[in-house]
């Protein structure tokens, strides 16, 4: 049958299984194998396959290698950084308990072509986003106007809920926070810091998935701060599109939850 | 392209709503739900499905002889809607018993069942429900099946009863291949819902595996919406033959083989 759905985004996906008339920016990825979970589909080159069969033109991204492994720390994202320059933009991960190996190496967000800001994962890392150790790395967020993609989680989470969040926007104005998956659980306090602050956006990533979510967003906070992820290569971009195309959005909003506002954050 | 929903809820939560990340880790968060039929037909309407599966979600919050009774009442607002049924121990609720059982289903339309172990403190295993099982075996009639308390469950039900059609629902968003590759491989009747099958190029890795029979088009509605597996069936971009099978034919297919 027939959608009732009038959105010619919708319509064009359909008929060609991606968007044809703008591509798509993903604003939180990551790469390379996991624990927990068989992926088909994880480096670089294979993400760039995915990417182009679903109109994805770049992804902001923070490896899992780099999240989970101190060694090599931010190597795997710099070399994809630099062998597709255009299709993925970097996160610098900090890694809380080995605060100083990182503040060592910070500089390399300035100076390396890619780099857009930071991933924070505190529930990973056991470690709260108003300790001590990540004043140093949110200063320098501050100072050069860095977006911070954050692990945020409800249900009680003692590392980064909503309130985090806000102690740290409450202190620092000038970088910018995407509340990764915007806090599940707690989405109501998520959008309450999100509108307290102008440098804090709401992300897709995850949330997207269960009915209503993405009206309920762009009715609280409107379109301008929300942004598409998808956490690739755990999902296929084309499911979180599916939840952006089919809600009862206009599709201007759609084009900025789905390109325009992490194209304007990525600016510094 | 016809689109008919394996499986989808309404009725309001008790909590609104206890979501699946993974097996039995839970998120809880306020989704847009479809109190009655009308309200899940217009989504429906909205994203071009035809028709669905559905159960009274009072059915897994309250208890299950409610839940079905519910479930008929919505089903039978609308054509496009197909009640499922819960299912208990016939030794303490005599009324599931396969001699009382299926004649109601007939009368009532209802072609599938579905099972919530843990959660109604009984087991699906030979013991307790062998008798109402091999008759579901002889009669093709599927059962959904979520991994909600457990994939073990699922395992320990499908070793005893092989021939059982099993359609596994509700398991969440991280990837379960490596849960249910060994399944559809070892047992001919298992599907899986396409509703919680998100991880990247799921379908097409699935489908290169295992053929494009084994896969039912859901929305799992409400705890996931009907837009991002309609998109992901799309965006798989695998030739309208098997497109078509997994939006609607495999389902039409399975409920056909129903005997009752
Ligand atoms: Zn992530």
């Amino acid at each position: 049958m027939n959608m009732t759905n009038p959105s010619a985004l919708a319509k064009e996906f359909i008929e060609n299984g991606m968007l044809k008339s703008f591509k798509v920016i993903d604003a939180h990825t990551h790469m390379g194998r996991m624990d927990g979970t068989y992926v088909s589909k994880a480096n670089a080159d294979e993400m760039v396959e995915m990417m182009d069969k679903t109109g994805i033109e770049c992804c902001y991204c923070s490896p899992h290698s780099a999240l989970h492994d101190t060694t090599i720390m931010n190597g795997e994202l710099e070399e994809a950084m630099k062998k597709y320059p255009d299709r993925f933009k970097g996160y610098y991960l900090f890694n809380p308990n080995y605060h100083e190996r990182y503040l060592l190496h910070m500089d390399d967000i300035l100076n390396i072509e890619g780099y857009i800001g930071m991933k924070f994962l505190p529930t990973y890392h056991r470690y709260p986003l108003d300790g001590a150790n990540y004043a140093e790395a949110f200063e320098f967020a501050d100072k050069y106007g860095l977006v911070i993609l954050m692990h945020t989680w409800g249900n009680n989470d003692p590392h980064n809920a909503p309130r985090h969040v806000d102690m740290v926007a409450s202190k620092y104005k000038n970088l910018k926070v995407i509340m990764g998956h915007s806090a599940p659980g707690e989405l109501d306090n998520s959008i309450e810091v999100v509108n307290k602050y102008d440098n804090v956006y709401l992300d897709l990533c995850d949330i997207h998935r269960h009915s209503g979510i993405v009206d309920k967003m762009v009715e609280k906070v409107g379109a301008d701060k929300i942004v598409y992820g998808t956490d690739a290569p755990w999902y296929d971009f084309a499911y979180g599109i599916g939840s952006v195309l089919f809600s009862h959005i206009s599709d201007d909003d759609k084009y900025k939850i789905l390109r325009g506002n992490a194209e304007k954050l990525a600016k510094r | 392209m016809k689109f008919i929903d394996c499986s989808a809820g309404v009725g309001l939560g008790v909590v609104n709503s206890e979501i699946i990340n993974h097996e039995n880790y839970y998120v809880y968060e306020k989704c847009r739900q479809a109190e009655f039929a009308e309200e899940l037909l217009a989504e429906m309407d909205f994203c071009g499905v035809d028709e669905a599966f559905i159960y009274h979600r009072s059915m897994y919050g309250s208890c299950v002889q409610f839940g079905n009774e519910m479930t008929s009442k919505e089903a039978a607002k609308s054509d496009r809607l197909h009640p499922t049924w819960g299912i208990l121990p016939p030794i303490t609720e005599n009324e599931f018993a396969p001699e009382v059982l299926f004649p109601q289903m007939k009368e009532n339309g209802v072609k599938a069942l579905r099972a919530f172990p843990l959660k109604n403190r009984f087991f699906l295993d030979r013991i307790t429900m062998g008798d109402l099982l091999d008759a579901m075996c002889e009669k093709n009639i599927p059962l959904f099946l979520s991994p909600q308390d457990g994939w073990e469950l699922i395992f320990n039900t499908l070793k005893e009863f092989p021939n059982l059609t099993v359609i596994i629902t509700n398991y969440g968003l991280w990837g379960s291949d490596r849960f249910f590759y060994p399944l559809v491989n070892a047992y001919k009747n298992v599907y899986i819902d396409t509703s919680d099958y998100q991880v990247i190029n799921g379908i097409v890795d699935f489908t290169s595996k295992f053929g494009d029979e084994r896969l039912v088009f859901g929305s799992n509605f409400p705890m996931d919406n009907h837009g991002g597996p309609i998109a992901t069936l799309y965006g798989s971009k695998l030739k309208p033959e098997s497109l078509e099978k997994i939006a609607s034919g495999n389902i039409t297919r399975i409920m056909s083989e129903v005997k009752l």
